[in-house]
């Protein structure tokens, strides 16, 4: 009661409190920590860049990866890590369609978490590469 | 050149339609870039879904807006009554440099937006812009669902227009549009807010985190916010029986619903809202009406285009046994008390707003014609509970995932409505009512 009398007396100087945190954490997060601290963002999917010219024209490719993805919207969803890596390559490379489930394409779009993973799936044998912009990523078509 | 015919057939209708109500004219203009963007979109969008040309829509547009002009008075009120100390002025002068220094840095350093822009947002316009002719592939069933591609296109076709009228995409397009969005977002609340307050509204809510926390990583909430606001603000400046005015805000209300799902919501609410406030059929028509063509678009696009919904038809299914689940209610409550104290995200003002609750809404009164309007914040909040208790995910991760972004919806709504609450004492003289 005590400090609902205070606010009530003194509403302009708690109103004024509101107002300087408010702005004390956007300019402090936003001009002091994130420049300083985080490293500045690169452009999403930009290591996906160099298969888009050889998908030009082309409606979907298969999507192959080491990370499962979320694939029921019913279910909780589990697979972030992995949900993002599709994520990155679809907005790269729209409007062809990372084609996640179902039969088999002729083009498929190796995105794995890791290289090894990359070079046992092209090991396997039932692939060419077509081009491996990096350890992690490639443009197979299947044999 | 076609970006330039364009910009000029977007505002000269936009604002041949917004001279046609009796609004205040500073309301007007803050209200007016919303219409316009929503112009600039809409067209694009039908000339997209229909194969007409949109260079062939622009002059149409021009051609009515200009004969609009021509024929019609102009019904605008000249009222602005600046108020406010000169230290409230300077304040938010300050305060707003901060903001726009603070989503400049963000939107430089990050181009593509957060996690939802570049998923849903911005993947959506660029495809829209990539595929020209072939943009149906944008709403396939076959694209990883969590890109949503079922989710309304005012936002995606602003960016891919944008990106026309440069002639290439540009990731200043989104993030100018971010910009524009959160700043009007402010200069509705300041310019719709009574001239006693207005400066206070204004400074509420440039100084909330969470508005230019999902500005900066271009959020469609700040625009559904952006255009709700609008709506609402149309509704407090009304004059009595106005239908105009209730069919513009129905025209706002509708933009909402064509920016985000959830936009269905409020404008639902609102239309209850104007029913019970009015007490008449021809408003709640008029609303319906204002409403109608961008409706309509929507609901094109859902049938036509959209992929369904995947969660809707079976996700409620046993959704009264997860509404009252003693679990799942137990996990809310500590989330939203710990929520209302989250300094990151929503300062104090969260806190504030208890604050004015526990302290001094009994000794304020609402307005006679919000009586009802003055309730759909919290119908909203209500609703969004109600959905996230009864849907399938995890609790925790949902609410965290989306209560800011739902809360940032409707918070420029609740300051403006806040605004125009009068002291109890001086309730007899307005026929206001708690």
């Amino acid at each position: 009661m005590i400090a609902m009398e205070w606010i009530r007396r003194r509403w302009a100087a708690a109103l004024a409190l509101v107002f300087i945190v408010g702005s004390v954490r956007i300019a402090f997060y936003y001009l002091i920590y994130e420049p300083f601290v985080d490293r500045r963002g690169s452009p999403v999917g930009v290591e996906f860049e160099p298969l888009r010219p050889l998908l030009v024209r082309v409606a979907q490719v298969e999507y192959l990866s080491d990370e499962p993805l979320d694939h029921d919207p019913l279910l909780p969803r589990q697979f972030d890590p992995g949900d993002m890596m599709y994520a990155r390559a679809q907005y790269a490379l729209a409007p062809t369609i990372l084609v996640h489930s179902g039969g088999a394409l002729h083009l498929v779009l190796a995105n794995f978490a890791s290289a090894p993973g990359l070079e046992r799936a092209i090991a396997s044998g039932h692939y060419d590469v077509l081009l491996r912009p990096a350890g992690n990523i490639a443009l197979l078509s299947r044999k | 050149m076609n970006g330039i015919v364009a910009g000029i057939a977007a505002v000269t209708f936009s604002w041949a339609v917004l001279r046609q109500v009796a609004l205040p004219r500073h309301l007007a203009y803050a209200v007016a870039p919303l219409g316009m963007l929503a112009v600039l979109s809409a067209s694009w969008v039908i000339g997209l879904f229909f194969g007409i040309p949109v260079a062939g829509i622009d002059v149409a547009l021009l051609v009515a807006g200009l004969a609009l002009i021509a024929t019609t008075p102009v019904r605008l009120r000249q009222e602005f009554v600046s108020g406010g100390s000169p230290l409230l002025k300077v304040a938010f002068a300050v305060v707003c440099a901060i903001a726009a220094s603070a989503l400049i840095v963000h939107l430089r350093r990050f181009p593509d937006g957060g996690n939802d822009a570049f998923i849903i947002w911005n993947l959506r316009a660029r495809w829209l812009f990539r595929a020209g002719a072939d943009f149906r592939s944008a709403f396939s069933p076959q694209i990883l669902f969590w890109t949503h591609p079922d989710y309304p296109l005012l936002l995606p076709a602003l960016v891919a227009r944008g990106f026309g009228f440069l002639g290439r995409e540009s990731a200043a397009v989104p993030a100018a549009i971010a910009f524009v969005f959160t700043a009007a977002s402010v200069g509705v609340v300041f310019a719709g807010a009574p001239a006693t307050s207005r400066w206070l509204s204004g400074l509420a809510v440039v100084t909330t985190p969470a508005l230019v926390m999902l500005g900066a990583t271009e959020q469609a909430d700040v625009p559904l916010a952006a255009f709700l606001t609008a709506a609402i603000a149309i509704l407090i400046a009304r004059e009595p029986g106005d239908l105009r005015a209730v069919a513009l805000a129905g025209a706002f209300a509708s933009m909402a619903a064509w920016t985000k799902n959830e936009g269905i919501l409020h404008l639902l609410l609102i239309a209850a809202a104007i029913t019970l406030d009015e007490r008449r059929a021809r408003a709640a028509l008029a609303f319906v009406l204002g409403a109608l063509p961008l409706l309509a678009l929507l609901v094109f696009f859902k049938v036509s285009y959209a992929t369904p919904n995947a969660l809707l038809p079976r996700a409620f299914e046993p959704a009264l046994s997860r509404a009252l689940s003693p679990e799942r209610w137990s996990a809310l409550l500590p989330l939203l008390l710990r929520r209302i104290v989250l300094l990151q995200a929503w300062g104090l003002h969260l806190a504030g707003l208890l604050v004015w609750f526990a302290v001094f809404r009994r000794l304020t009164v609402t307005r006679p014609h919000l009586r009802a309007l003055s309730w759909v914040p919290l119908a909203t909040i209500a609703a969004h509970f109600c959905i996230l208790l009864c849907q399938p995910h995890d609790l925790v991760f949902m609410f965290k995932v989306t209560i800011d972004r739902l809360l940032i919806q409707i918070w420029p709504s609740i300051l403006l409505l806040l605004s125009w609450r009068v002291p109890a004492r001086e309730a007899y003289l307005v026929g206001a009512s708690t």
